[in-house]
């Protein structure tokens, strides 16, 4: 009896395991890649570097135009900027929107929710064209805001679903104390239901921020100024057609995904559930 | 400081007709509690004065006020809901000052208004908890707590004790009472149990189906129920309905009815009026029926179920004029199986109409009564 219960959990951890390595060889061999010198694309399966050298990085962070002006830290400022725009402006319009589809009956509920989910269906690229038409004739093409308002329009509608889901739980009871304590609806929204719904907004704002911050496609097509490009289209020029500097761009690489994780550490301690319990009984 | 009024009012959730016809009025500084089976909207009813429900039509009106289109916040009303609905993420100390702080009073004013309360509910050393940190007892003492602070000149309590174990439900009852008491405020309390109703209540209203079936202070609604839905609604045990032929007349020569039955016949003197030759229905308490010895005379019957109670005993008693039940003293000697006499006495029975469910206690005046305003019991 002990030998198999002990024999399971071996072949648990052995599978689990493999699963993580699996997952994270990848990313290892991409930081021996920034830490190697070179910038061949040798195929070895050894993850320890043999030789260390921060060429790589320097390179990527000191990178300067024709002009002399400091590039690197110019496209961090705009990928920060565009990336913490986007999450601003679309977990609000999200969330007033969703609360709205939540709570409120009027025409067009069940259709819009349903828009939102067609809308989710097509891929981004297939709106390359329009968007920029769209952008063109705004003027905004080249500009931080062009790239917020259409990152925010493809985050919308996955964050009203989310969010609409969760407003979806919150007991009614609550909101209706509200009402007679005194609070309007801007002031039961804001001190009742958003506290409420902060693994919710945690989970919209993080995926509105990795959509805006790690998107290249719309971004390359959009931007064409070098002082305008966000870090994945920095990233993706490394090993354009006219080089192939894999080092950079594993040290890029490396360097761009810092944010996230860093954003995904502060957020997580808001990723917890429960947090009506209490409220209500029965 | 205020009356509560319905004046006319119905209400319709789509096609659903949930009060027909509600004229209701709650004086002030009153305890009144609404009780009625589930569904008959009673919540519905609270939730109309709370202004969470708006009327389909007629009025509601607080005070001299009609509130109609005026918005919860400014109905001058706090409630205490089933689920108690605290603020989960605030502490109890919040919870309490919420609406205070939301009407904008003197941050002095707030703290003072939280103590006091917290003084009266024993709720001192819960301030800085969180609801989900807190009993269910707990709960309900700052849900009601978040009530009384604010000094509306009415509260509404929504089965407030139905959550909690019989134990503590009997505590707050009497909490309820005192605090009422103190406060003296107009309160309208909805519950379906009938120890709530008829020890909180100045005035109880038995409602059936969205309309109003008597009102009353509690102990006349228990001895002189204007219907059989208030007969059979109020009073545990449930009162034994009879079956019956009334007639005219008797040997004594009073003007009052006489009824009968299979084995049963009882001369009721002249307490009720009503047309003779027609089939009507006989109400007795439990505990109005005495249960004698064989030898008695009365309504041959045999002891089918005892159930001791402690105090006292239920006795389910077959006859031929059904199943009946009486509520005897616990030393009392029919055991299982014995052959009793049931006696009746003419001053504690009821008498209702069959067709409109009507009692025919002289007491009433039906004539002037719509038809619609009673409903029988299905
Ligand atoms: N929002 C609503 N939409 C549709 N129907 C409703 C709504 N609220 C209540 N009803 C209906 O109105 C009727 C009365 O409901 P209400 O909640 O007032 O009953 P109640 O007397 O409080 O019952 P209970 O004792 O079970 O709480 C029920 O038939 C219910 O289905
Ligand atoms: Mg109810």
């Amino acid at each position: 009896m002990m030998k198999r219960k002990l024999a399971t959990r071996l072949l648990t951890h052995l599978f689990l395991m493999t699963f993580t390595l699996a997952t994270l060889f990848p990313v290892l061999l991409v930081i021996r890649k920034s830490l190697t010198p070179g910038d061949s694309f040798r195929l070895s399966l050894n993850p320890i570097p043999t030789e260390v050298t921060s060429q790589h990085y320097k390179k990527v962070v000191t990178a300067r135009d024709f002009d002399g002006h400091w590039l690197f830290g110019r496209q961090v400022l705009n990928s920060l900027v565009v990336a913490g725009l986007t999450t601003i402006f679309g977990v609000f319009l999200a969330a007033t929107a969703a609360y709205a589809f939540s709570r409120f009956r009027f025409p067009g509920q069940k259709s819009g929710m349903a828009m939102f989910l067609v809308v989710q269906m097509f891929p981004g690229t297939l709106l390359l064209i329009p968007l920029y038409v769209i952008l063109d004739k705004l003027g905004l093409l080249n500009s931080v805001a062009g790239l917020v308002l259409v990152y925010s329009t493809t985050a919308i509608p996955f964050c009203v679903w989310m969010l609409k889901g969760y407003f979806d739980t919150i007991p009614k009871e609550l909101e209706e104390a509200a009402r007679i304590d005194g609070a309007s609806r801007m002031g039961l929204f804001w001190h009742v239901v958003l506290p409420l719904s902060r693994p919710a907004i945690a989970v919209t704002a993080l995926f509105s921020f990795m959509t805006a911050w790690n998107e290249y496609i719309l971004a390359e097509t959009f931007l064409n100024d070098e002082a305008a490009y966000t870090l994945p289209v920095v990233l993706q020029h490394f090993v354009g057609d006219k080089s192939a500097q894999w080092g950079a761009f594993a040290a890029g690489a490396i360097l761009v995904s810092i944010p996230v994780m860093a954003l995904f550490y502060v957020l997580q301690r808001h990723l917890v559930s429960g947090l009506t319990a209490g409220g209500v009984k029965g | 400081m205020a009356e509560v009024r319905f004046v006319h009012v119905t209400k319709r959730f789509g096609d659903n007709t949930v009060i027909p016809e509600l004229n209701l009025t709650v004086p002030d500084k009153e305890f009144v509690v609404l009780v009625g089976p589930s569904g008959c909207g009673k919540t519905t009813t609270l939730r109309l004065i709370a202004g969470l429900e708006l009327v389909s039509s007629g009025d509601v009106l607080i005070g001299e006020r009609k509130v109609n289109d005026v918005a919860p916040k400014d109905r001058d009303i706090a409630m205490v809901f089933q689920s108690y609905a605290l603020y989960p993420h605030m502490t109890v100390w919040d919870n309490l000052a919420f609406g205070l702080k939301l009407r904008r009073l003197p941050r002095d004013e707030i703290r003072k208004r939280v103590e006091d309360v917290s003084e009266i509910l024993g709720l001192d050393d819960l301030l800085g908890r969180r609801p989900k940190e807190l009993s269910g007892g707990q709960r309900q003492r700052v849900a009601m707590g978040r009530a009384i602070v604010r000094r509306p000149s009415v509260f509404l309590f929504d089965e407030p004790l139905s959550n909690l174990d019989a134990k503590l439900r009997g505590e707050m009852r009497r909490e309820i009472a005192k605090l009422h008491r103190k406060l003296s405020t107009t309160i309208v309390y909805v519950t379906h149990d009938q120890v709530e109703a008829m020890t909180l209540a100045d005035r109880v209203v038995a409602m059936d189906r969205g309309r109003v079936q008597q009102v009353g202070a509690p102990l006349d609604l228990y001895k002189r129920p204007k219907n059989l839905f208030v007969a059979g609604f109020i009073g545990t045990p449930q009162m034994n309905f009879i079956d019956v032929e009334v007639s005219k007349g008797s040997a004594s020569g009073s003007s009052g009815l006489v009824v009968h039955a299979d084995g049963l016949d009882l001369d009721l003197g002249d307490r009720f009026d009503g047309p003779t030759g027609r089939r009507a229905v006989l109400g007795v308490r439990p505990s109005d029926v005495i249960v004698s010895g064989p030898e008695a005379s009365g309504l041959a019957a045999e002891v089918e179920v005892r159930e001791p109670m402690g105090a006292e005993v239920f006795l389910t008693l077959d006859s031929s004029c059904g199943a009946l039940q009486a509520r005897v003293d616990t030393h009392h000697g029919a055991r299982v199986a014995d052959r009793v006499r049931l006696v009746m006495s003419a001053d504690k029975v009821h008498l209702f109409d069959v067709e409109s469910g009507r009692s025919l206690d002289r007491a009433y005046d039906w004539k002037d009564a719509a038809p619609t305003e009673v409903g029988k019991e299905s």
